[in-house]
Order: structure tokens, then C-alpha cells, then sequence
């Protein structure tokens, strides 16, 4: 799955593994491909915009992590991220329902 | 000087000024990452480098993609500015946290929890470095307490207050006691009925 078919679902799927535990940029889209058995291939240079975007909107929180002798942002969900997951599982929840009702999915 | 420093060369000069720093620290490392990961595979350094920076993609789209991102709305001015709320008379009430700022655009009428100080309701947005969140005291009527400064014999209310407290006229306490300022020592000088007698009002005044 290339990053078009994820346009729109970034931010949502970084907060979903935020929600995991805390992780930088690279930390996290290991994850991501991990998780997805190697399905989800990301624009990689996506993910760190899309990371500041999401902590300009304070769903996300950002320090410095100096623990292996390089330095790293590492991200974490806040309050309000936290929020914003649980809505947006919901309306993809709703999302797959609808369509999975018109295409006659099982 | 290796493709990475030249990729990294060529984004810091495509990036705003004062986002440099940052995007290129955090960027060295995932380069830094990348290629280790991909030489644990047996990739040689200068194919592991222009995998990973493939991957990236180019500068240009990099950086304005960053560039996109901060253009959003103003949510993203308040994220890197300091934010001091002031009550009408631009007498500073607090600080509140840069992660919550975003709500305050979009909803003028948000309290903005001050922890152990209350709850206030932004009135009015005034842009600028810091932004000034112009705010006043939220009801909260379930929290008995209220916490008033006397200043030059001028008395402004400032929190309300939930949970027990039991301070004593000449108590020292420490204002404004919220994370991310200077806590200054006040020193309790009245406890009496608020002025709507359903509260407590615990009258401070700084001591010189």
C-alpha cells in the first residue's frame, strides 16, 4: 500500500501507534510497517511534517531524547490526542460499516 | 562531506529560519538510523545512504511539505510561542500549556485548565510574541474557593479553587503556583466570604 492510498489517514495512523507508547519519527514508522506485516510503505519524508502538524494542533507532545548518544525527538499523545484517536476510530469505524454495506462486504 | 550532509545542506537552506535547527537534528538521526539499519543488512554505506534518502524524498518536497504544514492556520503561531493569559487589565493570570493551545482558536469560549489555579474562559486572542490569551475567571460553582490578590489596595479575583484548603490569615503560599512560571510568595492577609457569599475568598498579597 503506497503513501497515496494513505493520504488522509497519516495523522490518524501516527496517533494510533503514539497510542502504543511513545516513539521518534524513524521508532515510528518501523512500527507502522511492522504492524502492517510490510503493507503500509510510507513516504517517510511525510511523517515528520505530519508529526509537527500534529503537535502545532497540541495532539501530540515532542522532547529530546539523548538516552542512546544521538539525538531524537520523541513524540507523545496528549490529552487532546488522545480525544481526537477516539473519535477518529470511531468515524472509521462508522466509515468501514457503510462502505462494507454498500459493496456487500461480509 | 557525505550525501546525507549534502541532502541535509540542501534542505536547512530550503527551510524557514527559524525551523532549521530542529527539523535538521531530528532528520540527522533518521538518516543516521536508516542507513545503520540498512548496513545491518549487508547494504554498503553509500548505497545505504541513497536508499534511505531516496525514501526521505527530495529536499524541495521535504521542505515544503514542513513549509505546508506551518502555513495550516494560526494554531501553529500559538504552538511555538509562549502563551500568557491577562486578565482585561493585562495583569498576567498565568501560562498555559503549549499543547492545549490549539482548542483556544477554535473554540473562543474554552476554559483553559490552570490546574491548581482554575479555570478561566479566553475572551479574546491578541497575536503577537507571546501570544496574549486575554482571560477571565470560569464559573465553577461546585468549587467553594477563591483565591483574590490585593495589590496597591486593588483587589482582583483571580481562581477559583476546588478541593480543601485551609489557609490562615499570615500563611505564606506561593502564586501563581501553576507549572512554567516564577512562583512568587504571597502572604494570606484576609479569609472572609466571597462576594457571593456561596464562596470563600483567601485574599493574598505579595510579600515585599
Amino acid at each position: 500500500m503506497d503513501g497515496d492510498a494513505l493520504r488522509g489517514h497519516l495523522e490518524f495512523l501516527l496517533l494510533a501507534s503514539l497510542a502504543e507508547t511513545e516513539g521518534h519519527g524513524y521508532a515510528l514508522i518501523e512500527r507502522l510497517r511492522l504492524k502492517s506485516d510490510g503493507a503500509l510503505q510510507l513516504g517517510e519524508g511525510s511523517v515528520y511534517p505530519a508529526l509537527h502538524r500534529l503537535e502545532s494542533a497540541g495532539l501530540v507532545a515532542s522532547r529530546w531524547d539523548r538516552a542512546s548518544g544521538r539525538r531524537k525527538r520523541v513524540y507523545r499523545l496528549t490529552a487532546v490526542g488522545r480525544k481526537r484517536l477516539g473519535q477518529q476510530r470511531r468515524d472509521w469505524d462508522a466509515l468501514v460499516k457503510t462502505v462494507g454495506l454498500v459493496i456487500g462486504a461480509s | 562531506m557525505t550525501d546525507s550532509d549534502r541532502y541535509l545542506r540542501e534542505l536547512r537552506s530550503l527551510l524557514p529560519r527559524h525551523r532549521r535547527r530542529r527539523i535538521i537534528v531530528e532528520l540527522r538521526s533518521h538518516l543516521d538510523e536508516g542507513v545503520a539499519a540498512e548496513m545491518a543488512q549487508g547494504v554498503e554505506r553509500e548505497e545505504a545512504e541513497r536508499r534511505t534518502i531516496a525514501r526521505l524524498g527530495s529536499p524541495h518536497r521535504l521542505a515544503a511539505q514542513f513549509k505546508a504544514g506551518a502555513n495550516d492556520d494560526a494554531t501553529t503561531k500559538l504552538a511555538m510561542t509562549p502563551l500568557v493569559l491577562v486578565d482585561a487589565q493585562g495583569q498576567e493570570l498565568g501560562r498555559c500549556s503549549i499543547a492545549s493551545a490549539a482548542e483556544f482558536l477554535r473554540e473562543p469560549d474554552h476554559s483553559v485548565d490552570l490546574g491548581p489555579v482554575g479555570y478561566f474562559r479566553i475572551v479574546e486572542v491578541r497575536n503577537g510574541d507571546p501570544v496574549f490569551l486575554v482571560a477571565e475567571p470560569a464559573e465553577r460553582p461546585e468549587w467553594p474557593y477563591e483565591i483574590v490578590i490585593r495589590k496597591d489596595g486593588i483587589e482582583r479575583r483571580r481562581a477559583f479553587i476546588g478541593g480543601e484548603c485551609s489557609y490562615s490569615v499570615g500563611d505564606r503560599v506561593k502564586w501563581p503556583p501553576e507549572r512554567g512560571q516564577t512562583p512568587v510568595d504571597h502572604e494570606v492577609v484576609a479569609v472572609r466570604p466571597a462576594a457571593d457569599e456561596r464562596r470563600t475568598a483567601i485574599v493574598i498579597e505579595r510579600v515585599a
